[in-house]
């Protein structure tokens, strides 16, 4: 097919509106697939499509829907993939419930700042809790590898993590109202 | 209410870790229908998750191009003579033209280089940039992978490092002599010759350096406030400095007292801490870089007792066995289903035993690393197995709580130890095998008598064990725990005898050398760090590369091997002179 002007222009638009939204389709990846270079692989396949077949979608949708669809679709097949060798408890519908509280916290312009928000919440806590959350998120380790290093059970690790990430939620809730105060 | 919120996170998080059965998922997806705060707390935590990710990513790039930066800065530092001609050259400018720096007089420094970096004070905050000037009353914080370059007026260059926080001010009693406190992270000095009686200064929460002309780096590991909820893990603020060039006088803040440190050596004081002058010159030498193993995590080392090999569990489930003479792999042990996270050589050398993941401990036979038998009977992880020192029993210890006691002849359960609290993470025998000394997660070690079957001695610790270590003779148990502390208990009562903040981070690998003059740890800092036997006293602490989480000792204590938690082993050449420690006295 032949690419017109008009066709590269919505292929550019889709483009530059996933590279704005990317942290949101992130997550929203994540989340079903639960694994940070799988999320990378499933982004760089979304540029792909959309790179190839832009150019086809019609403008007059709207863009958030149609992206986090495919980034769905896309997800879906890794996790089809892998579940021919493995249970694998994800619900996607149940992602679908969450997809438009994913879009509301996702304001471009508001991304660094949360970004600093978390980087300044990482900064308060105690080097032991700081680190679990790098070897998992910055060095993508599995509990077991985690359990290996620290020389802790793979559950008590779960209940370190999910508490780390209460106390990251709620201190940054709090920044991110104080930041909105001092601006406002 | 507060435990209704942590339940909800305790679900939402097993959720994404893939930890929920179907029946669980059906039920969170019903409660997120009619749970709106439900469905943005799901939201925050992947979104969370997803920022945590791209900060990763944006440090891994940063380090990138910190590496590069970090090469030039070599080239700069290294040469000697070029560093001397350029402190006299500044030393002359300053003479010519430093009024004219020091115009505004409040002026301290200038930016050279910098990323990553605020700046705040009496003026507001704002992002601090090339050739900005910083000023008394300032403070500069670098973010993570962020870094400042400053020139001060005075002729010093100073390099802030990562997550440090560096204030500027003028003394109490000298209005002209500008003092800069880290009160946190790194900073690297490079001061040239300062005139008699206006010394550079940089304080930190513990000590005072006062220098005339030298280079150096101070490091300052800040408390975390107390204990860590999670980990409950104590943490002491220290400082620790390292002089390259020159002599620097480092006064302790809490009493006064001064230690003067020349080139090569360092210095480490904080809360309670005592302070002492010790080398720096490298205490190991590099022998070989072994690899073979196809999975991270070197999770335990063990040299066979007759010195010539030595065997390394992998997070890639196998067992290798490796010659010390021609550093070469003889042979894997493949079977467990999962990592191998400790084994053993059986005292004549002619067995092996293995303890993993999977549940099983498996022997083998040292020779070839034939397979002898499994043996089923922990209904949990096995962390720790041990030989005793007649050979007769094999103990292992595991997550279920429990240590069980086989006969080596017929592989049978023997005894089963019960009375931790928690997953047993260590064993260790004694060296006449009558005692076999425990360590778990519940915080305790405990010393069984299996001779009589007494009730077991009990040491309470403030943090979860790591490892643990017997001394040749038996007089002591060397532990670490989570905490990052190592303690030397009394070998029969578990009685405390001495105690030491090891690593900040915590201590994951321990070794005693075979004279039972030394011990090792390794932590997280990452560092090596070996510790006079007796005293605790720190006689050398190495920097290494990557986390070291195994340690062992060859059999003539001339040769440390290191697993780290990628997948490599490095053998070391231990420079015995470390013991003497006489190069340098404290001059306390």
């Amino acid at each position: 097919m032949t690419e017109t002007p008009r066709n590269e222009q919505i292929r550019d638009e889709l483009l530059r509106w996933v590279a704005e939204h990317r942290t949101m389709l992130g997550a929203y990846v994540y989340a079903i697939v639960r694994d940070s270079d799988v999320t990378n692989d499933v982004l760089g396949e979304l540029t792909v499509v959309i790179a190839r077949k832009g150019g086809e979608f019609d403008p007059a949708r709207p863009i958030a829907p149609l992206m986090r669809g495919i980034a769905r679709n896309l997800s879906l097949r890794v996790i089809r993939a892998r579940a021919r060798n493995r249970i694998e408890p994800t619900d996607p519908v149940l992602l679908d419930e969450i997809s438009d509280e994913i879009h509301e916290l996702d304001h471009s312009d508001a991304i660094q700042e949360r970004k600093n928000a978390l980087r300044r919440c990482m900064e308060t806590l105690p080097n032991s809790r700081r680190r679990l959350l790098e070897l998992r998120y910055f060095k993508n380790f599995d509990y077991e590898k985690i359990s290996q290093l620290v020389k802790k059970s793979a559950n008590s690790l779960h209940v370190r993590m999910y508490r780390i990430h209460q106390a990251l939620a709620e201190c940054m809730r709090r920044r991110l109202s104080e930041g909105g105060m001092a601006n406002g | 209410m507060a435990d209704r919120n942590e339940q909800t996170w305790s679900v939402l998080c097993a959720y994404l870790d893939g930890a929920l059965s179907v029946e669980e998922i059906a039920a969170l997806r019903e409660r997120l229908q009619r749970e709106p705060a439900l469905r943005t707390a799901l939201a925050e935590l992947v979104y969370q998750r997803q920022l945590l990710v791209e900060l990763g990513e944006e440090q891994q790039q940063r380090a990138v191009v910190d590496t590069a930066g970090r090469e030039k800065r070599v080239k700069w530092w290294v040469p000697m003579s070029v560093a001397a001609g350029i402190a006299v050259i500044v030393g002359l400018w300053l003479t010519v033209y430093g009024p004219r720096f020091g115009d505004a007089a409040e002026v301290v420094a200038r930016v050279e280089k910098g990323v990553g970096c605020r700046v705040s004070g009496v003026g507001g905050e704002r992002t601090l940039e090339l050739g900005d000037d910083v000023r008394a009353g300032e403070k500069i914080e670098t973010g993570e992978g962020g870094s400042v370059v400053l020139a001060y007026g005075v002729g010093a260059k100073v390099e802030v490092g990562e997550m440090s926080r560096l204030r500027f001010e003028y003394s109490v009693t000298n209005k002209r002599l500008p003092i800069s406190k880290l009160e946190k992270g790194k900073l690297s000095a490079e001061v040239a010759k300062q005139p008699a009686g206006r010394p550079f200064i940089v304080e930190t929460p513990h000590g005072r350096v006062t220098v005339l002309g030298t280079r150096f780096t101070l490091r300052v590991e800040e408390s975390e406030g107390g204990k860590d909820q999670v980990t409950e893990q104590s943490q002491i603020p220290s400082t620790r400095l390292q002089v390259e060039e020159g002599l620097v006088r480092f006064t302790r803040l809490g009493d006064g007292v001064s230690v003067e440190v020349p080139a090569g050596c360092g210095v480490s004081t904080g809360e309670d801490m005592a302070m002492k002058v010790v080398s720096l010159t490298p205490a190991l030498t590099v022998l070989a870089n072994l690899r073979g193993h196809s999975a991270d995590n070197i999770n335990a080392l063990r040299f066979s007792p007759d010195g010539t090999r030595f065997l390394s569990c992998g997070g890639d489930r196998t067992t290798r066995v490796w010659d010390v003479q021609t550093r070469r792999e003889l042979f894997a042990l493949r079977g467990h289903k999962k990592a191998v996270m400790t084994a053993a050589f059986s005292p004549d050398g002619k067995t092996i035993a293995t303890g993993s993941f999977d549940r099983t401990v498996r022997i083998w036979r040292a020779l070839d690393g034939k397979p002898i038998t499994q043996l089923d009977g922990h209904i949990n992880q096995v962390w720790s197995v041990g030989f005793s020192p007649d050979g007769a029993t094999l103990a292992s210890a595991s997550e279920d709580f429990t240590v069980i006691l086989w006969d080596t002849d017929t592989w049978r359960r023997k005894k089963t130890l019960e009375g931790h609290s928690g997953p047993l993470r260590a064993l260790v025998y004694s060296p006449e095998g009558d005692l076999l000394a425990t360590g778990a997660n519940d915080k305790t070690v405990r010393l069984w008598d299996l001779r009589h079957g007494d009730p077991p001695a009990v040491y309470s610790s403030s943090n979860s064990i790591t490892e643990m270590a017997y001394s040749p003779g038996g007089e002591t148990i060397a532990v670490t725990d989570y905490g990052g502390m190592l303690t030397v208990l009394d070998g029969t009562t578990l009685g405390m005898r001495v105690r030491v903040q090891a690593h900040p981070e915590g201590s994951l690998a321990l070794a005693f050398s075979p004279d039972g003059r030394m011990i090792a740890t390794a932590g997280p800092d990452p560092s090596i760090a070996f510790w006079d036997a007796e005293t605790l006293e720190l006689l050398v602490r190495q920097d290494t590369p990557l986390e070291i989480v195994s340690l062992a000792f060859g059999r003539d204590g001339r040769i440390l091997a290191g697993g780290d938690y990628g997948r490599s082993i490095t053998l070391f050449e231990i420079d015995r002179t470390i013991l003497t420690n006489k190069n340098v006295e404290s001059m306390q």
